[in-house]
Protein backbone atom coordinates (compact mmCIF):
# COMPACT_ATOMS: atom_id res chain seq x y z
CA UNK A 1 0.00 0.00 0.00
CA UNK A 2 1.44 3.38 -0.43
CA UNK A 3 1.73 5.50 2.54
CA UNK A 4 1.63 9.06 0.84
CA UNK A 5 2.70 10.77 4.15
CA UNK A 6 6.19 12.25 3.35
CA UNK A 7 5.73 13.46 -0.27
CA UNK A 8 7.93 15.43 -2.43
CA UNK A 9 7.54 17.97 -4.66
CA UNK A 10 10.33 18.21 -7.42
CA UNK A 11 11.21 18.38 -11.06
CA UNK A 12 13.00 17.12 -13.44
CA UNK A 13 14.78 18.47 -16.81
CA UNK A 14 16.19 16.77 -19.87
CA UNK A 15 17.99 19.07 -23.05
CA UNK A 16 18.55 17.47 -26.06
CA UNK A 17 19.65 18.72 -29.49
CA UNK A 18 18.82 16.09 -32.41
CA UNK A 19 19.84 12.61 -30.40
CA UNK A 20 22.21 13.97 -28.20
CA UNK A 21 21.32 14.32 -24.51
CA UNK A 22 22.92 17.12 -23.39
CA UNK A 23 21.17 17.20 -19.74
CA UNK A 24 19.96 14.33 -18.49
CA UNK A 25 16.84 14.08 -16.17
CA UNK A 26 18.66 16.37 -13.49
CA UNK A 27 16.53 17.37 -10.54
CA UNK A 28 15.42 21.17 -10.16
CA UNK A 29 16.12 23.67 -7.55
CA UNK A 30 12.36 25.28 -6.82
CA UNK A 31 12.76 28.77 -6.11
CA UNK A 32 11.02 30.32 -2.44
CA UNK A 33 8.05 32.11 -5.09
CA UNK A 34 7.47 28.64 -6.59
CA UNK A 35 6.73 27.35 -3.14
CA UNK A 36 4.87 30.83 -2.30
CA UNK A 37 2.50 30.00 -5.22
CA UNK A 38 1.60 26.59 -4.07
CA UNK A 39 0.89 27.72 -0.72
CA UNK A 40 -1.62 30.63 -2.14
CA UNK A 41 -3.32 28.21 -4.00
CA UNK A 42 -3.92 26.26 -0.93
CA UNK A 43 -4.70 29.36 1.62
CA UNK A 44 -6.68 31.10 -1.33
CA UNK A 45 -10.56 30.53 -1.56
CA UNK A 46 -10.87 32.00 -5.19
CA UNK A 47 -9.95 33.54 -8.15
CA UNK A 48 -12.85 35.22 -10.07
CA UNK A 49 -14.06 37.61 -12.85
CA UNK A 50 -16.72 40.02 -12.67
CA UNK A 51 -17.18 42.17 -15.56
CA UNK A 52 -17.46 42.22 -19.51
CA UNK A 53 -14.29 40.72 -21.33
CA UNK A 54 -12.06 40.54 -18.22
CA UNK A 55 -9.53 38.06 -17.80
CA UNK A 56 -7.78 36.57 -14.56
CA UNK A 57 -4.60 35.47 -16.18
CA UNK A 58 -2.66 32.76 -14.00
CA UNK A 59 -0.07 30.22 -13.70
CA UNK A 60 0.06 28.49 -16.98
CA UNK A 61 -1.17 31.03 -18.45
CA UNK A 62 2.88 32.53 -18.06
CA UNK A 63 4.46 29.61 -18.26
CA UNK A 64 7.93 29.68 -20.28
CA UNK A 65 11.43 28.32 -20.21
CA UNK A 66 14.19 31.06 -20.88
CA UNK A 67 17.96 29.98 -21.17
CA UNK A 68 20.76 31.81 -19.55
CA UNK A 69 24.76 32.15 -19.93
CA UNK A 70 25.84 32.67 -16.28
CA UNK A 71 27.50 29.92 -14.90
CA UNK A 72 28.84 31.41 -11.48
CA UNK A 73 25.46 31.95 -9.22
CA UNK A 74 24.46 29.37 -7.28
CA UNK A 75 20.46 28.65 -7.12
CA UNK A 76 19.76 29.96 -3.62
CA UNK A 77 16.29 29.77 -2.49
CA UNK A 78 15.01 33.56 -2.77
CA UNK A 79 16.83 33.26 -6.08
CA UNK A 80 14.08 35.31 -8.10
CA UNK A 81 15.26 35.38 -11.79
CA UNK A 82 18.26 33.75 -14.23
CA UNK A 83 21.83 35.69 -13.40
CA UNK A 84 22.02 35.86 -17.09
CA UNK A 85 18.68 35.81 -18.82
CA UNK A 86 18.98 35.27 -22.85
CA UNK A 87 15.56 36.81 -23.63
CA UNK A 88 14.70 34.78 -26.82
CA UNK A 89 11.58 32.70 -26.04
CA UNK A 90 11.31 29.23 -27.25
CA UNK A 91 9.50 28.84 -30.81
CA UNK A 92 7.57 26.44 -29.32
CA UNK A 93 6.11 25.72 -25.89
CA UNK A 94 3.44 23.39 -25.00
CA UNK A 95 2.83 20.94 -21.37
CA UNK A 96 0.92 17.79 -21.25
CA UNK A 97 -2.08 17.60 -18.71
CA UNK A 98 -1.44 16.92 -15.46
CA UNK A 99 -0.96 12.90 -15.29
CA UNK A 100 -0.52 9.98 -13.05
CA UNK A 101 2.44 8.13 -13.57
CA UNK A 102 1.46 5.68 -11.13
CA UNK A 103 -1.24 6.00 -7.97
CA UNK A 104 1.67 7.98 -6.14
CA UNK A 105 2.58 10.25 -8.74
CA UNK A 106 1.84 12.99 -10.52
CA UNK A 107 3.21 15.18 -12.95
CA UNK A 108 3.04 18.31 -15.39
CA UNK A 109 5.42 18.39 -18.31
CA UNK A 110 6.54 21.60 -20.43
CA UNK A 111 8.47 21.11 -23.39
CA UNK A 112 10.11 24.37 -24.90
CA UNK A 113 11.83 24.28 -28.38
CA UNK A 114 14.01 26.68 -30.11
CA UNK A 115 14.34 26.77 -33.92
CA UNK A 116 18.36 25.78 -34.84
CA UNK A 117 20.58 28.66 -34.99
CA UNK A 118 18.37 30.43 -32.54
CA UNK A 119 20.15 30.61 -29.18
CA UNK A 120 23.89 30.79 -29.80
CA UNK A 121 25.46 32.14 -26.88
CA UNK A 122 26.67 29.41 -24.25
CA UNK A 123 23.92 27.90 -21.93
CA UNK A 124 24.74 28.01 -18.18
CA UNK A 125 21.43 28.18 -16.37
CA UNK A 126 18.09 27.39 -17.38
CA UNK A 127 14.99 28.39 -15.65
CA UNK A 128 11.17 27.87 -15.50
CA UNK A 129 8.79 30.15 -15.35
CA UNK A 130 5.37 30.47 -13.98
CA UNK A 131 2.48 32.88 -13.39
CA UNK A 132 2.78 32.06 -9.52
CA UNK A 133 -0.16 33.27 -7.32
CA UNK A 134 1.50 35.80 -4.79
CA UNK A 135 -1.65 36.23 -2.16
CA UNK A 136 -0.89 34.40 1.13
CA UNK A 137 -3.65 35.64 2.70
CA UNK A 138 -6.42 33.15 4.63
CA UNK A 139 -9.17 32.72 2.58
CA UNK A 140 -7.81 34.93 -0.12
CA UNK A 141 -10.31 36.16 -3.11
CA UNK A 142 -9.26 38.11 -6.27
CA UNK A 143 -11.44 39.59 -8.77
CA UNK A 144 -10.04 40.55 -12.35
CA UNK A 145 -6.53 40.07 -11.42
CA UNK A 146 -3.74 38.89 -13.82
CA UNK A 147 -0.26 37.81 -12.38
CA UNK A 148 3.12 37.35 -13.60
CA UNK A 149 5.41 35.26 -15.24
CA UNK A 150 7.94 34.51 -12.02
CA UNK A 151 11.02 32.27 -11.90
CA UNK A 152 9.38 28.85 -10.49
CA UNK A 153 12.68 26.53 -10.88
CA UNK A 154 16.04 26.68 -12.05
CA UNK A 155 19.08 24.50 -12.97
CA UNK A 156 22.34 25.94 -13.50
CA UNK A 157 26.19 24.38 -14.43
CA UNK A 158 27.32 26.34 -10.95
CA UNK A 159 25.11 24.00 -8.74
CA UNK A 160 26.41 21.23 -10.89
CA UNK A 161 23.22 20.26 -12.45
CA UNK A 162 24.85 20.13 -15.95
CA UNK A 163 27.90 20.90 -17.73
CA UNK A 164 27.67 24.60 -20.00
CA UNK A 165 27.07 24.06 -23.41
CA UNK A 166 26.74 25.98 -26.69
CA UNK A 167 23.87 24.69 -28.64
CA UNK A 168 24.95 24.06 -32.15
CA UNK A 169 23.52 25.69 -35.36
CA UNK A 170 21.81 23.12 -37.00
CA UNK A 171 19.83 21.18 -34.82
CA UNK A 172 16.79 22.21 -32.80
CA UNK A 173 17.09 23.01 -28.91
CA UNK A 174 14.75 20.72 -26.97
CA UNK A 175 14.14 21.16 -23.05
CA UNK A 176 11.32 19.17 -21.28
CA UNK A 177 10.65 20.24 -17.57
CA UNK A 178 8.56 17.79 -15.08
CA UNK A 179 6.85 18.96 -11.94
CA UNK A 180 5.80 16.43 -9.81
CA UNK A 181 4.05 15.13 -6.57
CA UNK A 182 5.08 11.84 -5.54
CA UNK A 183 5.76 9.96 -2.78
CA UNK B 1 17.87 22.46 -2.13
CA UNK B 2 16.32 20.36 -4.67
CA UNK B 3 13.16 18.45 -3.90
CA UNK B 4 10.33 20.18 -1.57
CA UNK B 5 8.88 18.24 1.16
CA UNK B 6 4.84 17.99 1.01
CA UNK B 7 4.08 17.20 4.63
CA UNK B 8 0.78 17.31 7.03
CA UNK B 9 1.26 17.52 10.51
CA UNK B 10 -1.78 17.27 12.22
CA UNK B 11 -1.86 18.28 16.80
CA UNK B 12 -5.36 17.44 18.28
CA UNK B 13 -6.51 18.79 21.72
CA UNK B 14 -9.07 18.65 24.60
CA UNK B 15 -9.33 21.90 26.16
CA UNK B 16 -5.75 22.55 26.92
CA UNK B 17 -4.96 18.52 26.74
CA UNK B 18 -3.17 17.61 23.83
CA UNK B 19 -4.78 14.24 22.61
CA UNK B 20 -1.07 13.51 20.05
CA UNK B 21 0.81 16.11 18.32
CA UNK B 22 2.65 16.14 14.98
CA UNK B 23 1.55 13.41 13.31
CA UNK B 24 2.01 12.73 9.76
CA UNK B 25 -1.18 12.87 7.23
CA UNK B 26 -1.52 10.93 4.23
CA UNK B 27 -2.41 12.53 1.26
CA UNK B 28 -5.25 10.97 -0.92
CA UNK B 29 -4.88 11.22 -4.99
CA UNK B 30 -7.12 14.55 -4.09
CA UNK B 31 -3.95 15.98 -2.35
CA UNK B 32 -1.65 15.04 -5.02
CA UNK B 33 -3.22 15.77 -8.49
CA UNK B 34 -4.19 19.16 -7.25
CA UNK B 35 -1.44 21.18 -7.77
CA UNK B 36 -0.49 19.81 -11.16
CA UNK B 37 -3.99 20.59 -11.78
CA UNK B 38 -3.77 24.37 -10.37
CA UNK B 39 -0.61 25.06 -11.93
CA UNK B 40 -2.24 23.91 -15.38
CA UNK B 41 -4.44 26.93 -15.31
CA UNK B 42 -4.02 29.75 -17.44
CA UNK B 43 -7.35 32.06 -17.10
CA UNK B 44 -10.88 33.12 -16.15
CA UNK B 45 -12.93 34.60 -18.47
CA UNK B 46 -16.07 36.54 -17.95
CA UNK B 47 -17.39 36.91 -21.58
CA UNK B 48 -21.48 37.76 -21.06
CA UNK B 49 -21.74 40.70 -19.03
CA UNK B 50 -21.66 42.02 -15.33
CA UNK B 51 -21.61 39.31 -13.46
CA UNK B 52 -19.25 37.01 -11.11
CA UNK B 53 -17.50 33.29 -12.69
CA UNK B 54 -14.97 32.00 -10.52
CA UNK B 55 -12.56 28.96 -9.93
CA UNK B 56 -12.44 27.66 -6.16
CA UNK B 57 -9.09 27.14 -4.66
CA UNK B 58 -8.30 25.05 -2.63
CA UNK B 59 -9.56 26.98 0.72
CA UNK B 60 -13.13 26.91 -0.74
CA UNK B 61 -15.83 25.39 1.39
CA UNK B 62 -12.36 23.49 3.48
CA UNK B 63 -13.92 21.45 6.20
CA UNK B 64 -12.68 18.46 8.62
CA UNK B 65 -14.52 15.26 9.71
CA UNK B 66 -13.84 12.76 12.66
CA UNK B 67 -14.95 9.28 11.97
CA UNK B 68 -14.84 6.09 14.47
CA UNK B 69 -13.17 3.21 12.21
CA UNK B 70 -9.87 1.86 13.54
CA UNK B 71 -9.19 -0.94 10.77
CA UNK B 72 -8.95 0.62 7.56
CA UNK B 73 -5.90 2.36 6.56
CA UNK B 74 -5.85 5.11 3.79
CA UNK B 75 -5.47 4.32 0.40
CA UNK B 76 -4.77 7.35 -2.58
CA UNK B 77 -8.17 6.54 -3.67
CA UNK B 78 -10.19 7.02 -1.08
CA UNK B 79 -12.35 9.64 -1.24
CA UNK B 80 -14.46 9.48 2.65
CA UNK B 81 -13.90 8.66 5.96
CA UNK B 82 -14.93 4.97 6.62
CA UNK B 83 -17.60 5.88 9.32
CA UNK B 84 -17.91 9.53 9.71
CA UNK B 85 -19.54 10.47 13.00
CA UNK B 86 -22.91 12.25 12.04
CA UNK B 87 -24.06 12.54 8.62
CA UNK B 88 -21.84 11.89 5.47
CA UNK B 89 -18.98 13.38 5.16
CA UNK B 90 -19.32 13.99 8.71
CA UNK B 91 -20.54 16.86 11.79
CA UNK B 92 -18.10 19.65 10.90
CA UNK B 93 -16.15 21.99 13.34
CA UNK B 94 -18.37 24.49 15.00
CA UNK B 95 -16.08 26.97 14.12
CA UNK B 96 -12.93 26.48 11.57
CA UNK B 97 -10.14 29.00 11.02
CA UNK B 98 -6.72 29.00 9.72
CA UNK B 99 -3.40 30.58 9.24
CA UNK B 100 -0.60 31.05 6.78
CA UNK B 101 3.26 30.72 7.99
CA UNK B 102 4.88 32.73 5.15
CA UNK B 103 8.60 30.98 4.65
CA UNK B 104 10.46 34.39 2.78
CA UNK B 105 13.42 34.27 5.16
CA UNK B 106 12.96 30.56 6.58
CA UNK B 107 11.99 28.47 3.39
CA UNK B 108 9.39 26.84 5.11
CA UNK B 109 5.91 28.00 3.79
CA UNK B 110 2.43 26.58 5.68
CA UNK B 111 -1.21 26.59 5.79
CA UNK B 112 -2.55 25.79 9.38
CA UNK B 113 -6.20 24.59 9.15
CA UNK B 114 -8.05 24.76 12.66
CA UNK B 115 -11.44 23.04 13.65
CA UNK B 116 -12.81 23.38 16.58
CA UNK B 117 -15.63 20.86 17.80
CA UNK B 118 -17.54 22.78 20.56
CA UNK B 119 -18.42 20.46 23.53
CA UNK B 120 -20.97 17.98 23.32
CA UNK B 121 -21.34 18.82 19.86
CA UNK B 122 -19.86 15.08 18.82
CA UNK B 123 -20.00 12.32 20.40
CA UNK B 124 -18.34 8.84 19.93
CA UNK B 125 -14.42 7.13 19.59
CA UNK B 126 -11.98 8.60 17.05
CA UNK B 127 -10.31 6.75 14.91
CA UNK B 128 -9.95 8.51 11.81
CA UNK B 129 -9.67 12.49 10.88
CA UNK B 130 -9.96 14.22 7.30
CA UNK B 131 -9.08 16.99 6.32
CA UNK B 132 -11.00 18.19 3.14
CA UNK B 133 -10.11 20.55 0.98
CA UNK B 134 -11.58 22.45 -2.70
CA UNK B 135 -9.76 20.38 -5.51
CA UNK B 136 -9.19 20.32 -8.73
CA UNK B 137 -8.76 17.43 -11.05
CA UNK B 138 -8.87 19.38 -14.50
CA UNK B 139 -6.90 17.37 -17.02
CA UNK B 140 -6.26 19.17 -19.90
CA UNK B 141 -2.74 19.64 -22.68
CA UNK B 142 -1.77 23.42 -22.54
CA UNK B 143 -3.59 24.56 -19.58
CA UNK B 144 -7.34 24.81 -19.04
CA UNK B 145 -9.94 28.37 -19.05
CA UNK B 146 -13.10 28.70 -17.39
CA UNK B 147 -14.91 31.33 -19.96
CA UNK B 148 -18.36 32.17 -18.78
CA UNK B 149 -21.34 34.59 -19.68
CA UNK B 150 -22.72 34.50 -16.80
CA UNK B 151 -22.69 33.28 -12.66
CA UNK B 152 -20.62 29.96 -12.56
CA UNK B 153 -17.43 28.40 -11.01
CA UNK B 154 -15.31 25.58 -11.29
CA UNK B 155 -14.03 23.48 -8.53
CA UNK B 156 -15.65 24.10 -5.87
CA UNK B 157 -16.39 20.95 -4.20
CA UNK B 158 -14.40 19.94 -1.17
CA UNK B 159 -12.87 16.58 -0.78
CA UNK B 160 -11.09 14.21 1.33
CA UNK B 161 -7.22 15.73 0.53
CA UNK B 162 -5.82 14.00 3.35
CA UNK B 163 -6.43 10.85 6.14
CA UNK B 164 -5.11 10.19 9.73
CA UNK B 165 -5.94 6.96 10.90
CA UNK B 166 -5.52 4.72 13.71
CA UNK B 167 -5.80 1.76 11.18
CA UNK B 168 -2.37 3.33 9.79
CA UNK B 169 -0.88 3.85 12.68
CA UNK B 170 -0.76 7.34 13.45
CA UNK B 171 -2.58 7.47 16.81
CA UNK B 172 -4.76 5.52 19.44
CA UNK B 173 -8.32 5.60 19.54
CA UNK B 174 -9.76 8.00 21.98
CA UNK B 175 -13.14 9.00 23.46
CA UNK B 176 -14.11 12.48 23.02
CA UNK B 177 -14.36 14.38 26.25
CA UNK B 178 -17.77 15.97 26.06
CA UNK B 179 -17.21 18.14 28.53
CA UNK B 180 -14.71 19.94 26.30
CA UNK B 181 -13.76 21.60 23.23
CA UNK B 182 -12.10 19.37 20.86
CA UNK B 183 -9.51 20.69 18.33
CA UNK B 184 -7.20 19.76 15.56
CA UNK B 185 -4.71 21.80 13.60
CA UNK B 186 -3.46 20.73 10.44
CA UNK B 187 -0.71 21.79 9.06
CA UNK B 188 0.01 21.60 5.20
CA UNK B 189 3.74 21.92 4.94
CA UNK B 190 6.24 22.66 1.89
CA UNK B 191 10.14 23.13 3.26
CA UNK B 192 13.34 22.42 1.49
CA UNK B 193 14.77 19.09 1.91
Amino acid sequence: MTNNSDLKIGGRVTVRQGDDILVDNVENHIVNQGLKGIISMLCGSYDSCTSLNQYSYSNRYYATINCGTDTTHRTTYSTTDLSAKIATAPNAFSSLSPNAIITSKWVMQYIAIWNPGVITSQVGEIGLYNGNYTNITPGWTSANTSYAASLFSRISASDSDFVAFTPVSTQSLVITWEIGVAA
Amino acid sequence: MSNINYSGIVTVKQGNDIVFENAKNHFTTYGMQTIPCFLNLNYILQNGGTYTNYTGLCSNNWSMYIGTNTSVATTPGMTALNAPIGTTPGTAPSAKSSVVIDGTSTGIWATIWTGVWYPGTVIGTIGEMALYLCYCNTTTANGWNFTSGSNASVNVTAGMFSRLSVADGDFQAFAIDTTKALSIDWNIQLSYA
